[in-house]
């Protein structure tokens, strides 16, 4: 049973360290720190359902429009909310406080009265044995398909022009202008990521619990964390701290008697490794 | 006197909190006595519930404006603060202004721990840590573990203070939030004119100055949590007293970042800023009869329309920024 749970704990503990991967893509590229980037997830999930449960649309054409519709929000919010009128990192950080608030609010509003949702299945039901443990499907494609956008995305910020140009402005932005990088066209590929893989934590979301405006809280908070514990700048550590969380969640919430204990034991870990953090990061210093 | 040290005068320093007190002082005055001849009883009842609100967004907005503290921890100190001064009112049968200020106390003393552990910490992994301990404190409150003390999900009924018994009570109930909240502003006025309040107004102007000058920075955080911490608590109280009522669903998270809105909307730098973000975004709506989805959606964009055209808050509409004294002014 252990390992089951372990296993469980994996699958959510990736959507962790990809919510963690958009807040530290955006924090390193423009300075941002998004307090919207799981429940655009959220809103996404939302327009997949909408197309595949009430408009009838076939899957994969629902998941194509729902891509675009995360691109198109992502350049929206960028051009709207950043774009427009820019300002130093805290007031566009806060801006998205307004954005989380708004993003909440509209779902609330089109599809609350009903919720909370089943979204449709997209992965068959059953699992296979793996290793003497059964593994459900939904499980092992969670696990799959955050490992290869995790991958992809480290892939495109460390080998290709447009990574090397992400890196250029989160190292030095004025410097990376002057030398000719177009600036707004990297943090528009920097938002539209950010709000694709959001879009797709969504998705997942939705397929492992239910639909629902607040969903997304638990896995935000979770994603702030990892976020923190990679010092908003290491992807792979993030998502390694995701894991842990959520493995030490999945376990923890099995294995004490109240549920609650579990929530109480993350945060224990994530004031120990922020405050860990906070002293090695001292002693550096000194030394 | 003569020779350099005769032309040293004051330097002149900008604190906006501290020239603005009187003016919003008064102004909240003037709007606590009127508000009784104006309102019917339900809206006094929401505009005495705001003023206890307006309490935890002047303790975040005390943070934000003198070190960029984003203090999203306030709805967890206003839970303590609410359910202490309910067990001290119904077990100890103290009046509610001796249980106001214990609570205020314990926020205080309970912060200090928690303020030592992070004062190091940036100020997003400060925001972050806090908006998990709001969430933690809101899902235990809520759960069957606390249920003894909070009520669960339902809550309790906050009993109105007996020494005020022979007046009507939904004007008793004002009356004491009133004063109290009154006391509180102005307190929070005193602190910027103090000697620690013009050491925040430094550590925010250039935090390695103030270092160099010889300030403990750390500590100051440190006492500044308390302070934040300690409105919050207050806040729950006046809250609980206010509504006659409280439960755990009325400090839930989403209320962290309705705070910060408050304060930033009302402006953070103005000491009247709190209470009229207060006013706008939380009193207003109720008073209009707006749905919780529409206030929300109310929020959202008068938040993010101040942060885009009013920065510094509603208030700072035809206050120019005072100028900074020159180099060298002073010396």
């Amino acid at each position: 049973m252990l390992l089951a749970t372990i296993v469980s704990g994996v699958s959510l503990g990736f959507l962790y360290g990809l919510v963690a991967l958009t807040l530290i893509l955006l924090v390193r590229s423009t300075g941002v720190l998004n307090f919207a980037a799981a429940d655009v997830g959220m809103l996404s999930a939302f327009v997949a359902f909408a197309a595949i449960a009430q408009a009838g649309l076939p899957v994969p054409a629902a998941l194509v429009l729902t891509g675009c519709f995360a691109i198109l929000f992502g350049v929206f919010v960028y051009c709207s909310f950043i774009l427009v009128r820019p300002g130093d990192a805290l007031m566009l950080s806060l801006r998205t406080l307004a954005l989380f608030i708004l993003v909440r609010a509209v779902a609330y509003k089109i599809w609350g009265a009903n919720s909370p949702y089943t979204f449709p299945r997209l992965i068959p039901e059953g699992g296979i044995a793996v290793f003497g443990l059964n593994v459900s499907f939904t499980q092992l494609l969670v696990i799959a398909l955050a490992l290869a956008v995790a991958l992809a995305v480290g892939w495109l910020t460390s080998a290709t022009k447009i990574g090397l140009m992400l890196r250029a402005v989160s190292s030095d932005r004025d410097t990376a202008a002057d030398l000719g990088v177009p600036v707004i066209r990297v943090d528009l590929v920097a938002w539209c990521m950010a709000t694709l893989v959001a879009a797709f934590v969504g998705i997942l979301v939705a397929q492992l619990n239910y639909l629902s405006p607040d969903m997304m809280s638990p896995i935000l908070l979770a994603g702030f964390a990892a976020a923190q514990l990679g010092d908003m700048h290491s992807m792979r550590i993030a998502l390694i701290a995701g894991i842990a969380l959520g493995i030490i969640q999945s376990v923890s919430s099995v294995y004490l008697n109240q549920p609650e204990w579990s929530q109480v034991l993350s945060f224990a870990v994530l004031a120990g490794g922020l405050l860990l953090r906070g002293q090695l990061r001292r002693r550096v210093v000194v030394t | 006197m003569t020779g350099p040290l005769a032309d040293r005068r004051r330097p002149r320093i900008v604190i906006p909190l501290a020239q603005q007190a009187t003016g919003g002082l008064l102004s909240m005055l003037a709007c606590l006595i009127a508000a009784p001849m104006v309102l019917s009883d339900y809206q006094l009842m929401l505009f005495s519930t705001g003023i206890g609100y307006s309490v935890a967004v002047l303790g975040v907005a005390i943070g934000f404006a003198s070190i960029g503290m984003l203090a999203l921890a306030q709805p967890a100190m206003m839970m303590i603060g609410g359910f202490l001064a309910l067990h001290m009112i119904e077990q100890w049968r103290v009046p509610f202004v001796v249980a106001a200020t214990c609570a205020t106390a314990v926020g205080a003393i309970i912060a200090l721990p928690l303020g030592w552990l992070t004062c190091r910490l940036d100020r997003f992994a400060f925001a972050v840590l806090s908006f998990t301990f709001a969430y933690l404190v809101a899902m235990l409150m809520s759960s069957s573990l606390l249920s003894d003390v909070s009520g669960g999900e339902l809550g309790r009924p906050f009993p109105v203070d007996a020494a005020l018994a022979f007046v009507p009570q939904g004007m008793a109930a004002y009356v004491i939030v009133a004063t109290v909240g009154m006391i509180a502003f102005a307190s929070a006025a005193l602190l910027f004119r103090s000697t620690m309040g013009r050491i925040l107004i430094v550590m925010n102007q250039d935090d390695v100055v103030a270092r160099t000058m010889g300030i403990n920075a750390n500590s100051h955080r440190i006492a500044l949590t308390a302070i934040v911490s300690g409105y919050g608590t207050l806040s729950g109280a006046l809250v609980g007293q206010a509504s006659g009522f409280i439960a755990p669903p009325q400090f839930d998270v989403a209320l962290s970042i309705s705070l910060l809105a408050m304060a930033l909307v009302g402006g953070a730098g103005y000491l009247f800023g709190a209470f009229a973000g207060t006013m706008i975004l939380q009193v207003m709506p109720a008073v209009l009869g707006l749905t919780q989805v529409d206030r929300e959606l109310l929020v959202g964009i008068i938040l993010l329309a101040c942060l885009a055209v009013l920065p510094r808050g509603i208030l700072a509409i035809g206050r120019r920024r005072l100028p900074r004294p020159p180099a060298g002014a002073g010396h």
